[in-house]
């Protein structure tokens, strides 16, 4: 009994980082309409924003979040404005290919600065762990856990309530419902990009806390990200955290009773039975649009 | 005028330098094993400068001096192969010095075969590499399986006697065939296996394996994995409070960057060593153990570990092998090297017909007060034992 506890409180906090990792990639996918496949490289790329700020710097990984938002947004923006943009109207697989160049491109650059050596950044004050009656729990899982939790709150407030949320939520409903009633596309695929982006580069900072990385730990993120969305369905907000919540259990428990090497397997073959029974995900609605 | 004379001059002075031996090594100076392969090289680096400073390596009336072309193989025993491949085929070396790694050192193994090349090599330790009937490669380093066997021996020699004991190892050819010698040797001896498990490479977390190893309660946790995965076991064995009496790393306590990473909770860690400071033996080149450690310590601020030592041993048996040969023909080294067995700082070196090394021991350290010290066979110092808890 309480090793099962143990197991699904390992799950949740576990999962919570996922859900909000895959975010800023649900988010892309459902108001733009692209499969971001840089996603994960650009998490990775936060990590190591995060990673240089503290050995270089000394600024604490949380300190950072604010600073990997800001780079990461703007990043987005600039992505979106030079290149996304120019090939959003053309097939979708040009997306896909642009994307995938541009994964390519930030792995093997960071690999050219960092070398492929495992990173981390190692917080002294979160290092331990505390008993709660026969739970372990350690800090930096609580501290990561605890974090995700506070941001996607916050994203989800912010598209909920502001008047720039609404935008993006009516822009993924319907883009010329949109138009009609003022709302300029463009700017907020920009806006939109950028916020993902911006979220990748938080999920990279959390990243790094919460692990080791290398340059080329991207593809398996952004293979997670996806495997979030489309478990949750590309909804809302909620069913990224019930999507990734999802996934985390399912890591977590078949790790434990099957072995590490089953972990990727047991998601994946999770991944095509949703896609063939519930294609919109478990608990999707249609885009972000959707109340 | 004036550019026939230095014509000549130049002439002059290329037939009274020395000619060259170039030897080629691909190793890791990136990735997974950068720490590692830095080691190896300073241990290469080190014999080349002794050899040439005593005028080179004598090959019947000639004395060459040493260069070592170095490439960087990114921890990638795929790149490993190309790059032996471009050193034996581009660059016409004819005798290679071993990368870090098992792995690597397989992948280089099969080029060094195809072309007929030689490679000693003091960085793969998989008994796999001895089994394909390679007849060009010889190394220096005891094979895998002892790394876990030399650490399950130490373990039931200790009071109270442990009795049961969990294995975890990545899953690379190393690592695997280490854990297995932990195995079969715990079984022997008597131990209650209660956990045998791999995990992926590159795994950067090990929680669930730890709470297996914690609803287990093991007295003994032999952990069979690289450098950071040491680093990782240690730091997630004590985040998930797990106290075993007896913990063992098959690599990583004997380097500096171990204690330096983890600080305090490095203490009392056990792990296996090639080779140890604590070794007393007579050697041709650095008139004894001590005498390496002397040099080595004067080159690098730092005492020599046994991946140094083992890249040193490498090189050093490739040149006693060429000058006892009195030549630079493959077969003929090669011939020298299936029959020497020579005392040296490393301990007796002598291969058996697979090319693989029979006639030295295998240490084991434990970390006390911040620093590796020989507890087995040999002892520096009494093994700290059981572990206290960690604080």
């Amino acid at each position: 009994m309480d090793l099962l506890l143990q197991l699904l409180l390992e799950a949740i906090l576990l999962g919570t980082f996922y859900a909000f990792l895959s975010l800023g990639f649900s988010l892309t996918w459902g108001v733009l309409n692209i499969l971001n496949l840089a996603y994960g490289s650009l998490v990775v790329l936060g990590s190591y924003l995060a990673y240089s700020l503290f050995n270089a710097v000394g600024v604490d990984p949380i300190v950072s979040l604010p600073i990997s938002f800001a780079v990461g947004f703007v990043l987005g923006l600039l992505l979106q404005v030079s290149f996304v943009n120019r090939v959003i109207k053309l097939e979708p697989f040009m997306v896909l290919i642009l994307t995938f160049g541009l994964d390519i491109l930030i792995s093997h650059t960071l690999n050219y600065f960092f070398k492929a050596d495992i990173r981390s950044i190692d917080v002294p004050y979160a290092e331990g762990s505390f008993i709660v009656g026969n739970l372990i729990v350690s800090e930096v899982k609580l501290l990561v856990f605890l974090l995700s939790l506070i941001l996607t709150a916050l994203l989800f407030l912010f598209l909920r309530f502001t008047w720039t949320g609404r935008a993006i939520r009516a822009v993924a409903l319907d883009v010329e419902g949109a138009r009609l009633v003022g709302i300029s596309p463009e700017r907020v695929f920009a806006l939109t990009m950028g916020i993902g982006t911006g979220v990748a580069f938080l999920s990279g900072n959390l990243y790094g806390i919460l692990q080791g990385f290398t340059p080329f730990d991207g593809g398996l993120l952004t293979v997670k990200a996806f495997l979030v969305s489309v478990l949750g369905g590309l909804g809302r907000v909620e069913s990224a955290l019930f999507g990734g919540l999802l996934l985390g259990t399912m890591e977590i428990f078949v790790s434990f009773y099957a072995g590490e090497s089953w972990k990727l397997f047991a998601s994946l073959v999770l991944m095509i039975l949703v896609l063939i029974f519930r294609p919109r995900g478990l608990m999707g609605g249609k885009y972000y649009g959707e109340a | 005028m004036r550019v026939f004379l230095a014509l000549i001059a130049f002439l002059i002075s290329l037939s009274f330098s020395q000619e060259v031996l170039r030897l080629g090594a691909a190793v890791s100076f990136s990735g997974k094993y950068a720490k590692e392969g830095e080691l190896l090289k300073r241990g290469y680096e080190l014999w080349k400068e002794r050899v040439n400073a005593r005028g080179g390596i004598k090959v019947g009336n000639k004395r060459y001096r040493v260069e070592i072309i170095y490439y960087d193989d990114q921890s990638d025993p795929k790149t490993t192969a190309k790059l032996v491949e471009k050193l034996i085929t581009q660059d016409k070396v004819r005798f290679i010095l071993g990368p870090y790694g098992s792995a690597q050192v397989f992948a280089a193994a099969g080029v060094v075969e195809k072309y007929r090349a030689l490679m000693v090599q003091g960085g793969g330790a998989s008994s796999k590499i001895y089994r394909q009937g390679y007849r060009h490669v010889f190394g220096v380093f005891n094979i895998a399986p002892d790394y876990g066997k030399n650490l399950i021996d130490l373990a039931v020699s200790l009071k109270p006697r442990p009795k049961t004991v969990a294995i975890i190892y990545e899953k690379d050819i190393f690592s695997e065939d280490a854990a297995r010698g932990a195995l079969e040797e715990a079984k022997k001896k008597g131990l209650k296996v209660v956990l045998f498990e791999g995990y992926p490479k590159g795994t950067q977390d090990l929680s669930s394996l730890m709470l297996k190893i914690r609803t287990k309660r093991p007295d003994v946790v032999i952990g069979a994995g690289h450098f950071k995965d040491s680093v990782l076991v240690i730091k997630q064995l004590k985040q998930f409070r797990i106290n075993p009496k007896f913990v063992g790393l098959t690599v990583g306590p004997p380097v500096p960057a171990f204690v330096k990473a983890l600080g305090k909770d490095a203490e009392y860690v056990f792990g296996p060593v090639q080779w140890s400071r604590a070794f007393r033996y007579k050697d041709p080149l650095f008139g004894s153990t001590e005498g390496y450690v002397k040099a080595y310590r004067e080159r690098y601020g730092e005492d020599p570990e046994y991946h140094a030592a083992g890249g040193t041993a490498a090189a050093l048996a490739l040149q006693i092998a060429i000058e006892r040969a009195g030549s630079l023909d493959v077969e003929k080294v090669r011939k020298e090297l299936l029959s020497m067995k020579v005392e040296t700082f490393y301990g007796v070196i002598g291969f058996d017909k697979t090319g693989k090394i029979v006639t030295k021991p295998m240490a084991v350290i434990q970390i006390q007060g911040g620093k590796p010290v020989t507890v087995y066979p040999f002892r520096e110092a009494e093994p700290v034992y059981p572990k206290p808890e960690w604080k």
